[in-house]
């Protein structure tokens, strides 16, 4: 739920609790006050009543009739509601009365005094505040409403588009962020907040990729040094046996590493996408080109090649990173592939897919393209292969995918 | 043949150097752009190896001076940068190879040779090694005067065993010439000995000696030494 929504339906929530909580509070000392007033209307009434009585004053209107009582009687005092059959406008109805008994001694005499007094005007009182409550309730909403969309919706309006800017900020982006400006203090502290955010994480981003960078170009004359040099005690006579062992151990190492310096580099270069022409090449001379550049290595593992080739497929890429994309994806599915197994290649002109016979593996599809995972420690290659082909997919907005189906392990690249 | 070689790094220099050396081929060093300039116009090479990053300057400038004033002069640059941009660069500008560090030196040897083969410098095209002969227009190779038929892979790892005769050779270095920097994606070397096996049997049926010999633990050799 969105905050504006949230905050409009508790504020009319709790505004509803209020008003209704408030108006049986008014009702219930409304109700107190009017019935005392009343209560001392009837009293001061029966007074009245009373003295007249009391001094012999002919009374207006009433008449007093005799009764007589064999309990004997105790003053007494009480207010009770009571109904009265009435006719109003040639209708019978019950009307609610408040009634005051009092049972008084005045000269030897016993009176009994009722006093009445309606209660029909109390209760259209209460109609009229109910409905001035109700009234009262739906403008607050009607405000609520129109502030919430129209006011503080224009005063949301740059946050959503700034949301809408971060959700789209790249650190491989060069340019700086720019955020929408707002009146809202708390706004512009966070642009602010953003904004800092953001290029601190540029400019960390920038400089881990230029020390990789600058740490790869470093690492490749010193590399040089020691593979020439390692070449060249190769060449000299007399060596012992375990000398010449050493010497290997020391080329080969140095060969691993100078291939992973390359491998580096490459990558920070495809990030830095420093491969910028793009044209149309067709997906299936690539395909063949590398088939054939590791024809020995599929004969050496004695594996069958599926072709399953649209016609004329191309697709727009930079060259050289559509040739390390097949060379990799190529070469892997021989070097996971067991002895006399199958590749099975698929082209169409939205994707291709290349599968191949191979070992389950251990890490989920999703890590298979990240750096440095490898199913096997014991094996020699670095884990790069699969992260240089996400990279170049991710430059160029391609879906890959990984799935091991039926033993067999399907890469497939859509674009 | 002569070589300049134009490195600022004093070992990888000497390494280029002494390997070279033990060719047929006189070479001499240089450290700076200035000195390489200074020898340049002072004598007369058939090659010079050029490292394109030098502390005083571009090896660029160079490459269009020896384009200039002594165009049938082989270049080969050497280049810390893999850059396509740069060896673009310095193809246009008319060189004739581009080398990566790091790089084997027997690949080295290998490129300057080519250079050598496609100059033409010796007049004679055939590459003659005992009873071995190879005809690098024709591709084609004659073993004791019988002609060999062999596989593209095979002609070339037999044109790389008598460029870098009498050397040791890692499988690496002879896979990698093969291969390209495709074999970086694999971690087994194992096809090559097919090649080796087929070539070797193809050569030996012509009477021809083995000259292929393998130095425990470290690859292979090539040679009557």
């Amino acid at each position: 739920m969105k905050l504006i929504e949230n905050a409009k339906r508790t504020y009319i929530l709790s505004s509803i609790f209020i008003f209704v909580v408030s108006s049986v509070v008014i009702y219930f000392t409304l109700k107190n006050i009017l019935s005392k007033r009343q209560d001392e209307k009837l009293l001061w009434d029966k007074e009245s009543i009373a003295r007249k009585l009391k001094y012999d004053y002919p009374l207006p209107i009433f008449e007093v009739d005799d009764y007589e009582s064999t309990v004997p009687v105790k003053d007494t005092l009480y207010f009770k509601d009571t109904l009265i059959h009435q006719m109003v406008n040639e209708v019978a109805k019950f009307e609610l009365y408040r009634q005051l008994t009092s049972i008084e001694t005045l000269h030897g005499k016993t009176y009994k005094i009722i006093t009445r007094s309606s209660n029909v005007r109390n209760d259209d009182f209460f109609l009229v505040i109910a409905l001035s409550v109700g009234v009262v309730i739906l403008l607050l909403i009607v405000t609520v409403f129109f502030v919430n969309t129209v006011i503080v919706g224009n005063a949301w309006k740059p946050f959503y588009e700034n949301l809408e800017i971060l959700k789209n900020f790249s650190v491989e982006d060069d340019h700086a962020i720019a955020l929408q400006d707002s009146g809202v203090d708390e706004f512009k502290e966070l642009n602010t907040s953003l904004i800092k955010l953001t290029n601190k994480i540029k400019s960390d981003f920038k400089n881990l990729k230029e020390f990789t960078e600058n740490a790869s170009h470093e690492m490749q004359t010193p590399l040089a040094i020691i593979q020439s040099k390692s070449e060249i005690l190769m060449q000299s006579e007399n060596l012992k046996r375990n000398q010449k062992q050493q010497i290997k151990s020391i080329y080969s190492a140095t060969q691993r590493l100078s291939k992973l310096n390359k491998t580096l580099l490459l990558l920070s270069k495809i990030e830095n996408r420093q491969y910028g022409e793009k044209e149309d090449v067709s997906i299936n001379d690539t395909i063949e080109k590398h088939l054939e550049i590791f024809e020995d290595f599929i004969e050496n593992k004695k594996i069958t090649v599926a072709k399953n080739y649209t016609l004329n497929v191309s697709i727009f890429t930079n060259p050289m990173l559509f040739d390390m994309v097949i060379s990799n994806l190529v070469s892997n599915s021989i070097k996971h592939n067991f002895k006399n197994g199958n590749i099975e290649i698929i082209t169409t002109d939205h994707f291709f897919s290349f599968s191949n016979s191979g070992e389950p593996i251990n890490i989920a599809s999703k890590s298979i393209f990240e750096r440095f995972k490898k199913e096997s420690k014991s094996s020699d290659s670095f884990g790069l292969g699969l992260a240089i082909v996400k990279k170049v997919c991710d430059t160029n907005n391609w879906q890959i995918n990984h799935s091991f189906i039926d033993n067999q392990h399907v890469i497939s690249i859509y674009f | 043949m002569k070589i300049l070689i134009v490195e600022d790094e004093i070992d990888i220099l000497n390494s280029m150097y002494s390997f070279l050396q033990k060719g047929d081929f006189v070479c001499e060093k240089s450290m700076t752009l200035f000195e390489a300039e200074d020898k340049f116009i002072s004598y007369s090479y058939d090659i010079v190896i050029l490292d394109i990053n030098l502390p005083d300057g571009n090896g660029l400038d160079f490459l269009k001076q020896i384009k200039k004033t002594r165009p049938e002069t082989g270049v080969l640059i050497v280049s810390a940068k893999d850059s396509l941009d740069d060896k673009l660069k310095g193809l246009d500008l008319g060189a004739d190879d581009y080398i990566t560090k790091p790089f084997h030196l027997a690949e080295l040897n290998s490129r300057v040779n080519s250079i050598i083969r496609r100059r033409k410098f010796e007049g004679n095209d055939m590459i003659i090694f005992n009873e071995i002969e190879i005809n690098p227009d024709a591709k084609s190779v004659v073993a004791n005067k019988i002609p060999i038929e062999l596989t593209k892979k095979e002609y070339h790892l037999l044109l790389y065993f008598i460029t870098n005769k009498n050397r040791v050779l890692t499988k690496e270095a002879i896979a990698e010439h093969l291969w390209g920097d495709s074999i970086n994606l694999v971690d087994n070397f194992d096809f090559i000995y097919t090649h080796m096996r087929n070539l070797r049997n193809k050569i030996k049926k012509t009477g021809a000696k083995d000259y292929l010999k393998t130095i425990y633990g470290l690859g292979y050799k090539f040679g009557d030494q």
